[in-house]
This record gives C-alpha cells, structure tokens and sequence, in this order.
C-alpha cells in the first residue's frame, strides 16, 4: 500500500475514516488510500490476505472447462469429474452509482469545522462538506479496496442520467480514472435543480453491463419511492445484486434550525419561507417514512441498505461492502 | 367611545403597528437557506401549512389586540352609562346658571348671582376631569347664553367663565337653556350619568311657575339651589312715559324743548310698610339738564306716578332722537333702578289727506266733504281754499287717491287720512300699506255715499292687516251716542278726562259695522257698544305702523261729530299720538328681539355699558341679542343711523319676592326627576366622596396582562420551542 503521507504512529488509522480527517486531504485519490489504510488496519484479520490462493468449492466439469483445474483426487476417489475453483479465480464486479444530483451539494458541516486545521473551504471553493464529497470518499475508498483484490471496478456519475461513466477494469489505471472522475464530476451547478432519475439511470447501467455485478448506490434518495422501487427491480430482474448506501447530512436528519427563514431547494423548488420548529416533527415524520420506504424496497428485493452520515466515519459503511462482497464470494454467486 | 386621554390612546395605538413592522424588517433581514431535502419539507408544510397560518394570524392578532389593549388602558376609554373601562361612569353636569335680572338682587352683602357662582365652584371641586367628568355653563340671562358649551372636562376654564358671568337685564329663560340642554343630554348619558344643575334664587322673575316645564329625557339627576328666603327691599323705575312720543319742534325754535314724562315708582319688599321719600333724577340724553325730584311714599304706599316736565337744550332739536333716563339710588336691586325713553323729534308733521276734491270749495256747510272736515280738524285756523297748507307744526297737503300708486306721491308723510278709501285702486292700497309698514300713521273712513262696501277687502289686502266691515252701513234711528272707551294708554289718554262730556252732544245715526276678528283696540264706541274708532296694529308681525279705522264717515249724513268740539281734540290727538305710534316708540325691553325697519343692518351702542358694542340686523331681528340695557342706534348699510332704540330692564323678571318652595318643588318635577336640593350647609349633594381616578384603566390592563399571557402560552405552542428538546428520529 503506497504511503503518500507521513502518519503520526500516535494516531490511530481509524481516524482516517472520519470526516474531518478526510476533509484535510486535498486529493481524493490520497483520500482513498488513507481510508483503506484505515479501515484494513482496524480488523483483526485482513479478509484479503492470500485469499487468492485459498480453495472455494467444488462443481461438476461441463463441457468445455478448462482441463487443467480437474481435481484429480476427487476422480480418483469418487470417479467423477470435479472442477476445484479457487478463491483467486472468483472475481466480482462493482460497479458504483454516484449522485451528483442538485440535492447531493447540501452540507451542514463547514470545511473548516471538518478539517480542524483552518482549511475553510474545499479545492472548489465550498465552505462545506457535502453529502456529495462524502458519497465520493466512500466510492474512492470502496474502488480501491476492490482494485486491490484484483477485482473489476466501474464507476457510473448520475444526475437525471449517468453523466460521466469509467468502463469496469482491474488495472491500477482505471482506479485513477475513477477517482478522477470523482473528482472532476462535482455536482455541476448546471445538473443542480434536477432530480436524479433512477430508472432511466438503472435503465443506462444495464445497457453496458452484461454480466452480473455487485451495484454500490450512494445517493440521498430524495426521489419518488416509486420510482425508486422500479429501479430497484429492474436490477433484480437482470439478477445484479445492490448495495444502497443513503447518504445523509445530519442536519437533514435532524432538522435542528430555529430561526424562520427562506429554505431554497437545491432542485429547482421553490423557495419556502417557514419557521422551522413549527414543520420539525412533521418533515421528521415524512423524512422517517421516506427513509423507511428506502430501507423496505431494498429489503424486500434482499438488497443491503445502509445509512451514511456525513458527520460520521466510514467504517460502517465499509465494512457492509465488504461483508457483503465475501457473502457474494462465500456462495460463488460470481464463479 | 370617548376617550379621557385620547393623545395616549392613539399614541399608543399607533404601537399596533410595531408587531407588523417587526414582522416585515425579520422578513428582510433572513438570508435564504439552501435546502437538499425541501421534497419532505414541502409535504410537511403541505400538512401543515393551514395550522401554521392560523398559528401566525392567532400569534399576530394577539400582539396587535394586546398593544391596543394597552393603548386603551392608557386612553381610559368611556363605555357606556356603567363606566366599563373605568371604573365609575363619568358624569355630565349642566350648570344653569341664572344671571337674569334678578340675579342681581343683593341681600345679606351678596347677590343672587354670587351665591349661585358659589354653588357652581363648589361643585366644580367635586369633578373628575381625569374621570371623565364634564360640565358646561348655560346662563339664563335670557335669551339663555351658552357659557361653557359643548361640556367641558377642563375644570380651570369652567371656573374662569364662572367668574365672568354678570347679571343681565332680562329675564330668565329656563326653557331656551333646557332646551339646549335636552340636545346634548343622549350623548352625555350614553357615556355616563347626567345631571342638570339649576342654580337660581327662584325668585318670581325666575320662572314662571304657573307654566307647564317640559320633561328631560332619559335618566337624569336634577338639582337646584334652594329658593331665597327673603326679599330685599327695591324700588322700580316701571315707567318713564312721555305724553307725546313725537316732539314736533321747529328747528329755528332756539329755545328749550320741553318734554312732559309720566315717571311711575314701585316699591316692594319689606319696607313698603314704611313711608319713605326716594330721589328721583331724569337725565336728557347722555350729557344734558337733569331733573331732580323726590318720590315721596307714604306708609304702605307702594306705587308713585309723576308727570315731571324736563327740558331739552334747543340744539337737540331738528337732530335726531331725544333720550331721557330716570333713575333712583342703588337699592336691592340695581337692575331696575333705571329706565330709558326714546323720543322721535319732527319740525313738523305732514299729513295727506287723500280726496280728489278741493278743499274749502264750499261756501255752506252742508256742502262740505270728509276731507273738508278733516282738513278743518287738523288745521282749525287755517285759510281755508289753500291746497297746501302750513299750520304750525302740522302740514297738510291733499293728493288724489287715483293716482296714489305713483312713485313718491306719499313719500315723506307721517299720517295718511282718506276719507274716500273707495277711490284707491290696488296700487294705491299697496302704497299706502308700504308707507304702513314703514311706521306711518293711516287713518281710514268710509266713503258717505257709498251703498255697498267693498273698499275693505281691497284695503285688507293692501294694507296687510286683519280686519273686516259690513258691505251695508248699519241706519240708527234714534241716533246713537257716542261713548268713549276709558284708556289710560291709549291714543286719546291725554284727552281721557274731557272725552265723557266731549263726547256728550255728539250722535251717530249710521256706522258700518266692524266685522268681528283680528284685534282691533277701541277708541271710541257707540251707546250700543259697537265700535266708532279703533286702532288696528299694522300687520306682518312688524311693530311698527298704526292704522286707524272709523267705522263712521265724516260726513253729516252719518253723524254730526264734524261740527261738534270733539273733532278737533279728537283728530288731532289720533294724528299727533298716532304718529308717534306709528313710528314705535323706541323702547323695548332687554332680552327681546326688537322687529327692526327694513335697511337697518345693526344696532350700535350709544355710549359704554354691559354687553355687545354693536349686534347685526338680519331680516329685522337681532343676531346677537342685547340682554343688557341701554340705548341703541339703528343703522342704515349706508351707515346713516334710522332711530334710536332704547332697551330697557325686563321688569317681568325683576318682581323678587321668593317663589314657594313646595310649589318650585312641584314645578321642578316637571322635568322628570324629583329635585335633589343644594342644602345650605352642604355644597352639593353626593359631591365631597368624589374621589380621583387612577390614571390608567386597570380593568383593560388586566385584560393587557391576560391576553399577554395566553399569548405567551399560544406563542410557545406556536414556536414549537418544545420541538428542540425532542431527539430526531434516525
């Protein structure tokens, strides 16, 4: 793993998965490193030590394997021809989704809050952090994680469509060209105003893809459910497997503002003047049932869903991708 | 609503506006929020939109209610009788002060009028302005004068008025004050308690008992100054009457005027019973000779007449109006003390004599005409044949009643005689009646040879006046005496001894009868009590212009009244008193709207005294009425001055013996509540206890601070303050 910065042993790697330690770094692409420096360093065991190498299963020779992965001890035994597959031989496809639709700019935490060190505002000039830099650390992170595992990654940016897309590859090379997408794909004040559309974005995904993929969502969902469930089965249908990560600012969550002011959507709404403490529990009331609509169509499709919180690490949402890509591994969903 | 401290109330009620202006400049100054999550925003204001406009509507309405709550406290507003805002009801005290004549009656060092102001200040001290105590000041003086009007809260100002309110010379009119009264009284109880306040000594000039007092409307507390209980001794000029009101003079006469005046005394009041001898002084004009005599009573004696004969310098004559005043010494009362005379002067008086026929054309006497006899009458020794003729102070012309109507054919006469009214056309009458009412004396005979009357219709209706004769004369047979009609005023007052025995050979043997209705004023009757002469007031409500009626032709046909002595005092005094009569006699009593002449314009004072230097004429009434006495000049728009006036003390209200209590009690009632009287020892009824309001209304500032605090509990449940401790779901 390539050291591009020079850690305090005092400090523990973990911080490198929170928010204000990720704020500090300039590059996104050194951003990724340190989070799965980070996050690796947190486990007991590393899932990917020699995994390569190790043995997965069994599975009956069709015509046309390869001859040279026989288990000649199983014919021997039993004589009948088995393949033996190994876990090097697996290989998972991901495919991340990122939002850069208008709503995704919003951030409650300022920069400089974030970074602790005086940085006020992000290269671009934003004073804050944005779900949207959040959604991007995570899928940085995320794709190197499953470079390094030798595992193909593409990455798909979405508006109302998929903006900007990197074919999926296994080569180092393509890990920079997604995090440069990543970082060259901001939300696009031109894009701010629309709403992402999924279906149309599920419909553009599947036309490139092919075979079967692991599908790494980071959006808020602030989408008509339904249109979010149509999504989500049209991905079902063509046998993918989804991993929904919401990602939220905690003020959206809270809605912890006290003064009457003018809210201006993100998305071309109108501009709402309202005091906030009298609509709190109502928009917490719709805001839990939206989110729990979310949670229930991945569910009920047997898709993961996770919650992110901008103000929060990434460990969590981490380790869900990857227990979920040894899940995937674990029942040969790929080989 | 009345308000005791409007500068306050809309002060503070202009604060309304702060909530609202508050609103707007927070409005300004938010800076927008950008917003990821608005769809859930919107659905939640979706939901809720309907409470939270309710919410701000409750939230501001109760803002804004409460500063005018506040504002309310602070400008005490008066609603209705029961005082809600504050406390006790205010109350509206009308003071009606009397000031008329007799309010000047002195006794014990202090006159009527000083003890009812005493009254009045006293009770003054028993107002709450704060409260919303008002009083207003109508003094009685008639015609009733508004003081302090519309009420007034100010206390300071009432009293200052109070202390500028003089005794005039007329008479009290209660029921021009209470008639003002009655106008205001429904505003007053609609934001409190009425009270009318009656401050008089109730003496018999006060009020007239025996009339019927109209009621108050509505609740309304009466009180009223007890009667007096004595009355103080006084002496009254009643009347300074000359003998003749026309003084006929030569101008080139260089010696002095002599003028006789009937000066009548009265006493009244406790020393009637003892004799005393009262001066008596007449002054001529304001700087001339003064008489002075002695009014000697003898016990019990209560009225003394004199004819007391004054000079006027030569120099007066020829110049306008002679002015005489009689006066006594101060006494118990000082408004009557003196009394004023106007007397017309005229170098001669012209008469016309309206007949087509020449005079003295007659050689015997039976062919004498009506106008012969008149003529003749009136100029005893004059040359008979003379169309024009001058005799002394008399002029006699004739002119021919057919051409009468013609502009300034009368013109100039003081007396009109026509003997012949059957030859005046309708132009004519109208003349004559404009001459009439312009204060000429007309005097009318029937025609002799006329069968049927109808000359008195045409006569009505020209001269304006009501009075009506038979179309046929009445034949007498035997003849008819003459009787005279026994007047101590009348036009023949001064003959009024000799007219019994004058009036013995004379005999009437046809008359045309005097119709009944209108009201003539007899001067002469027949044995059979119809009448022979009668004075007939001009009409048209106008006081001046005489006419005189005969219902007997001079004519010896009807009656040999032409060639008896009698005709000549008796023509004579009709012409000579007549005119002065006619012309009015220039006096009028203080208080009363004088009928003017046409083209006076106002009325000037001569000389200082009480009241207004000059009072404007309109359409022969006064516009600012005189209530004091004293002599007036009548001016012309041209400035030239038509007559004096003089206004003399209204002796009808100056009689000032005590009115009866029980029965001033009973009177009072009359206007709808039993009287509550001012007890000599107590300064007003009910009035010591009035204590001082705050200066806020604490029920309205209760209702402040209640709806201060709803609104704090509305504005919390509103603001949802609540919300902030409650941890979102996640």
């Amino acid at each position: 793993m390539p050291e591009q910065v020079q850690r305090p042993p005092e400090v523990d790697a973990s911080l490198y998965l929170h928010p204000q330690t990720l704020a500090r770094l300039a590059s996104l692409e050194l951003r990724a490193k340190m989070i799965v420096e980070g996050f690796a360093s947190g486990q007991h065991r590393s899932p990917y030590k020699g995994s390569s190498v190790e043995f997965a299963q069994h599975r009956p020779y069709v015509a046309g394997d390869d001859l040279r992965h026989l288990d000649w001890k199983v014919y021997g035994r039993t004589d009948k021809l088995h393949l033996k597959q190994h876990q090097q031989e697996t290989h998972l496809d991901l495919v991340l989704l990122a939002d850069a639709s208008g709503s995704m700019m919003y951030g409650s935490r300022s920069f400089e809050d974030a970074s602790g060190e005086g940085v006020k505002a992000s290269i671009d000039g934003r004073a804050t952090w944005s779900k949207f830099d959040h959604a991007t650390a995570l899928a940085a992170a995320m794709a190197y994680i499953t470079i390094q595992q030798g595992d193909r990654v593409g990455l798909g940016i979405f508006a109302e469509q998929i903006i900007s897309i990197i074919r999926r590859s296994s080569s180092s090379a393509t890990w920079r060209q997604i995090v440069g997408a990543l970082a060259t794909h901001p939300v696009n004040p031109a894009h701010a105003g629309r709403k992402a559309s999924l279906v149309r974005v599920i419909d553009q995904t599947l036309a490139k893809v092919t075979n079967r993929c692991l599908v790494v969502l980071l959006s808020d969902l602030f989408m008509d459910i339904e249109e979010f469930r149509e999504g989500l089965a049209r991905l079902r249908h063509a046998g993918h497997d989804l991993i929904v990560f919401q990602v939220l600012d905690r003020r959206e969550e809270t809605f912890d503002f006290t003064d009457a002011a003018p809210f201006v959507g993100l998305e071309g709404e109108d501009a709402l003047r309202v005091d906030p403490r009298a609509l709190r529990r109502e928009y917490l009331q719709v805001m839990k049932e939206h989110t729990s609509e979310v949670q229930k169509a991945c569910l009920g499709l047997g898709f993961d869903y996770q919650r992110v919180c901008t103000h929060d690490w990434l460990g969590p949402p981490l380790a869900a991708y990857v227990a979920r890509r040894n899940a995937m591994i674990k029942r040969g969903k790929f080989g | 609503m009345t308000l005791l401290n409007p500068i306050l109330f809309w002060a503070a009620a202009a604060c309304v506006s702060i909530p609202v202006l508050v609103h707007l400049l927070m409005r300004r100054r938010r800076r927008p929020v950008p917003w990821g999550a608005m769809q859930f925003l919107l659905q939640a204001y979706r939901k809720q939109r309907r409470r939270m406009k309710l919410e701000q509507f409750l939230l501001l309405a109760g803002r804004c209610l409460l500063v005018l709550l506040l504002a309310a406290a602070l400008g005490k507003p008066v609603l209705g009788a029961a005082g809600l805002a504050g406390g006790r009801p205010s109350r509206t005290v009308y003071l009606l002060v009397d000031n008329s004549i007799t309010s000047g009656a002195l006794l014990d060092g202090q006159t009527d009028l000083e003890r009812s102001v005493g009254f009045a200040q006293t009770l003054l001290d028993g107002l709450d302005g704060g409260r919303g105590d008002r009083a207003a000041v109508l003094a009685l003086g008639g015609p009733a004068e508004a003081v302090v009007w519309p009420p007034s809260r100010d206390a300071s100002s009432v009293r200052e008025a109070l202390r500028d309110v003089r005794p005039t010379d007329s008479r009290a009119d209660l029921v021009g004050a209470l008639d003002r009264v009655r106008s205001d009284l429904p505003g007053a109880q609609s934001t409190g308690e009425a009270e009318v306040v009656l401050l008089s000594a109730w003496r018999e000039g006060s009020a007239d008992l025996s009339a019927a007092i109209q009621a108050l409307p509505g609740r309304v507390r009466v009180v009223s100054s007890p009667p007096a209980t004595a009355e103080p001794g006084n002496v009254t000029v009643t009347e300074v009457r000359p003998l003749r009101s026309v003084v006929v003079t030569p101008s080139s006469d260089a010696a002095p005027i002599p003028v006789r005046l009937a000066v009548t005394l009265r006493r009244t009041g406790p020393g009637v019973s003892a004799g005393a001898s009262i001066p008596l002084v007449v002054r001529t004009g304001d700087d001339g000779p003064s008489l002075s005599s002695e009014a000697v009573f003898a016990p019990g004696q209560a009225e003394w007449t004199r004819v007391v004969e004054v000079e006027f310098p030569a120099a007066r004559a020829g110049q306008g109006a002679l002015r005489a005043t009689a006066g006594v010494p101060s006494d118990g009362l000082d408004g009557d003390n003196a009394r004023r005379v106007v007397l017309e002067t005229r170098e001669r008086l012209r008469v016309v004599v309206l007949t087509a026929d020449r005079l003295g054309v007659a050689s015997t006497i039976d062919g004498f005409t009506p106008a012969d006899w008149l003529a003749l009458a009136i100029g005893p020794d004059a040359d008979v044949g003379v169309r024009r003729r001058q005799d002394g102070d008399l002029t006699i012309e004739t002119q021919d009643p057919a051409r009468a109507g013609g502009a300034g054919v009368l013109a100039g006469a003081d007396a009109i005689l026509i003997p012949r009214p059957d030859l005046l056309d309708d132009a004519g009458w109208r003349a004559v009646g404009e001459l009439l009412a312009s204060g000429t004396l007309v005097v009318v005979f029937p025609p002799p040879a006329a069968q049927t009357h109808l000359w008195p219709e045409a006569m009505s209706k020209g001269l304006g006046v009501d009075v009506a004769f038979a179309r046929e004369a009445a034949v007498h047979t035997p003849a008819l005496a003459v009787s005279p009609v026994t007047s101590t005023r009348g036009l023949l007052a001064i003959i009024g001894p000799e007219l019994p025995e004058l009036a013995k050979p004379v005999s009437v043997s046809r008359s045309l009868p005097l119709l009944p209705g209108g009201s003539p004023e007899p001067l002469l009757q027949l044995s059979d009590g119809t009448v022979l002469l009668a004075a007939v007031p001009s009409g048209g409500g106008a006081a001046r212009g005489l006419l005189v009626v005969s219902t007997v032709a001079m004519d010896l046909s009807w009656t040999d009244l032409p060639t008896k002595p009698l005709m000549v005092p008796l023509l004579q005094e009709v012409v000579r008193q007549g005119v002065g009569r006619a012309a009015g006699n220039g006096v009028c009593e203080a208080g009363v709207s004088p009928v003017l002449g046409p083209g006076v314009v106002e009325l000037v004072r001569i000389g200082a005294g009480e009241g207004p230097q000059r009072s404007a004429v309109s359409q022969g009434r006064l516009e600012v009425p005189i209530r004091h006495a004293g002599y007036y000049t009548a001016r012309a728009a041209s400035g030239v001055a038509m007559g004096e006036i003089a206004f003399d003390p209204d002796l009808g209200g100056a009689r000032l013996a005590p009115a009866e209590p029980g029965q001033l009690s009973r009177w009072l009632a009359g206007l709808g509540a039993e009287p509550e009287w001012i007890g000599a020892g107590e300064s007003a009824p009910g009035r010591a206890g009035a204590s001082k309001d705050p200066p806020i209304s604490f029920p309205l500032l209760a209702a402040a601070l209640v709806l201060a605090a709803a609104e704090a509990v509305v504005a919390r449940f509103a603001s949802h303050a609540s919300v902030d401790r409650e941890e979102p779901a996640r």
